[in-house]
């Protein structure tokens, strides 16, 4: 069972939630660019937050279905069609065997998910099936797919009941030519002079051409680091905002290396990170630096919301344990 | 402990931040510090990062806040070394030098006003230290090159370096573990295989063990590679003892009792 690749789209590859235990070793965390919408592509599905799912960029793969699934389209906008008749996103979709889902370009945002009930059937190497590019590692064979790949999908248990009823409603993707994007202090902020730190949240930066899945270079008046002391390599974060010398700022992101030499202004908070890899090149970004208390505050109240859509589902699908079927069956001894 | 200052990076990771330079003691410090906290087992730890001078500290703040994270790094700073009474790691890795597998030792040579003979005498007598991991997987920053070996970067990089190729770059020696695309000057190459990404541990070293380069013949090599390919070659890992009083400059006090054993 799984799923054969008619049209690859333009960089779709295998991804979860990031490769995190290798980050000592050098790995690339690798994984999803927008958390937030794959994770919701999981919920709906059935699977596990963490669960492989496709991620795809600007043109969407057109696949075929061997059996019978359920799967969910999230993340950037698409008029995804299932043999020729258009679906819905954010919401689970059974497909019969042989059904071919054509994904299509992205109206809006960068990077979409196809999530698929049961999972990707790749191996894991450091427990995360996600892909790293730059050398071949994880995923699917350690590339992008190809027309003629066909993709294992793991059978999902137990079989989803009234998938219609799965769905979330998803706030717009920002189109607006200028996004906030929230900060907190990085760890050489205090290196930096006022006048920079100024510079940094008063003006307005351009994500550039040269945006990918390792980092955003930003474009705006050159941030100085003329005073800034030269540092030892250390390790690096998802959303950290290094300024090297031309004063460009870059925002790391999923595909980032693990230790970075130049200094980090700024990062992103994590509730924004979904939101700032989604953006497109010519869209326009300004930062607003809030506390690390706000920041953690942001993310736990994401987190909450989360897992109240885990919740509504888990009742659309009444899960009794082994332990709570052992308690009532004592009952009733 | 030497000291250290606290910066957060990000909402999920906290900088422990010792004195800006590279020092065996301070890398000590921080594969100890690494140490305590693993072993306090603190809930909503998810992952460590050392580096030359940071130990990054990864967390769930739903699990654990910053304030009380704060306090366990605290604690974990002052209880007592538990890895100086350890065994510290020396990983002998074998290289075939010059020739095809080294096609820049001349060059370094011709940097050093050395023969190659002599370079490889010379890159061959430390225990380098392993200060951290990163660039690629299983890339190590080495300390301890013979400052007379530091040879700049090739001018023009190469497309496709070798898994394997043994280089130098500046003042900085190492290995590529997997093939990539890099201007450091390649002088010899290790039959060993060494990312192994069916491994709960891919690669036979960390941050904070030491690397010996052995020097091996045309003929040694192809043996070891043999054997490699069969998946019989015990890589030779060396362990020493840690004193506080050693002679730091060399390889951090470590002495020799002897006691190395192999590892597949």
């Amino acid at each position: 069972m799984g799923i054969r690749v008619t049209q690859p789209g333009l960089l779709t590859t295998v991804q979860d939630l990031g490769r995190t235990k290798g980050l000592a070793q050098g790995f690339s965390p690798s994984g999803v660019m927008d958390q937030w919408s794959a994770i919701q592509g999981n919920l709906l599905v059935n699977n596990v937050e963490n669960e492989a799912v496709l991620e795809y960029s600007i043109l969407g793969p057109t696949v075929t279905f061997s059996t019978p699934a359920v799967i969910a389209v999230t993340g950037g906008v698409v008029n995804a069609k299932l043999n020729g008749t258009q679906i819905h996103e954010n919401q689970a979709i059974e497909v019969n065997s042989e059904d071919v889902l054509e994904i299509g370009p992205l109206t809006q945002g960068r990077y979409g998910y196809l999530a698929v009930s049961g999972g990707l059937q790749v191996d894991s190497i450091l427990a995360s099936k996600a892909t790293s590019l730059r050398y071949g590692l994880g995923g699917f064979k350690g590339r992008a797919l190809k027309t003629g790949d066909f993709l294992a999908t793991v059978e999902p248990k137990p079989v989803i009941a009234e998938p219609e009823k799965r769905k979330i409603a998803v706030s717009s993707h920002d189109t607006d030519q200028t996004v906030l994007i929230r900060v907190t202090e990085g760890p050489q902020f205090a290196q930096f002079e006022a006048e920079t730190i100024t510079a940094f949240t008063n003006q307005q930066f351009k994500i550039s051409k040269n945006a990918d899945r390792m980092g955003l270079r930003l474009e705006g008046q050159p941030l100085s680091v003329a005073n800034v002391p030269e540092m030892l390599s250390e390790a690096t974060v998802a959303g950290g905002i290094q300024v090297p010398k031309n004063g460009q700022p870059i925002v790391l992101m999923a595909d980032r290396q693990t230790t970075g030499g130049y200094p980090v202004i700024g990062v992103v908070a994590s509730v924004d990170l979904p939101t700032i890899a989604q953006l497109v090149p010519g869209q326009v970004v300004r930062f607003k630096m809030i506390s690390l208390t706000q920041s953690q505050q942001a993310l736990a109240d994401q987190k909450g919301q989360l897992k109240q859509i885990k919740q509504t589902f888990d009742a659309l699908n009444p899960k009794v344990s082994r332990k709570t079927a052992t308690k009532i069956s004592r009952l009733f001894r | 402990m030497d000291e250290y200052k606290l910066y957060p990076a990000g909402d999920c990771a906290i900088n422990v931040t010792f004195s800006n330079r590279v020092d065996p003691q301070i890398n000590r410090s921080i594969q100890q510090l690494q140490e305590n906290l693993r072993s306090m087992q603190q809930t909503g730890i998810t992952g460590f990062v050392p580096a030359f001078r940071t130990l990054t500290v990864f967390y769930d703040p739903i699990l654990v806040t910053f304030e009380q994270l704060k306090r366990v790094i605290h604690q974990a700073s002052l209880k007592a070394s538990t890895l100086q009474t350890q065994a510290i790691r020396i990983v002998h890795i074998p290289v075939c030098y010059g020739k095809d597998f080294g096609p820049d030792l001349k060059n370094v040579a011709n940097h050093a006003k050395l023969t190659p003979r002599e370079v490889v005498k010379r890159h061959c007598q430390p225990n380098y230290l392993i200060y951290m991991l990163g660039f690629l997987p299983g890339f190590v920053y080495l300390g301890g090159l013979d400052p007379q070996l530091a040879t700049p970067r090739l001018a023009t990089p190469r497309l496709k370096i070798e898994p394997g190729a043994v280089g130098i770059a500046g003042e900085q020696t190492g290995i590529y573990p997997i093939e990539s695309p890099g201007g450091w000057q390649i002088i010899g190459q290790t039959p060993l295989r060494l990312f192994q990404p069916d491994q709960d541990e891919p690669f036979y070293y960390h941050a904070g063990d030491y690397i010996h380069f052995d020097p091996v013949s045309d003929f040694e090599y192809q043996q070891i590679k043999n054997m490699v390919d069969e998946g019989h070659y015990q890589v030779y890992i060396e362990t020493r003892k840690v004193t506080e009083d050693g002679d730091s400059s060399d390889t951090a006090g470590i002495t020799d009792d002897g006691s190395g054993s192999g590892k597949n």
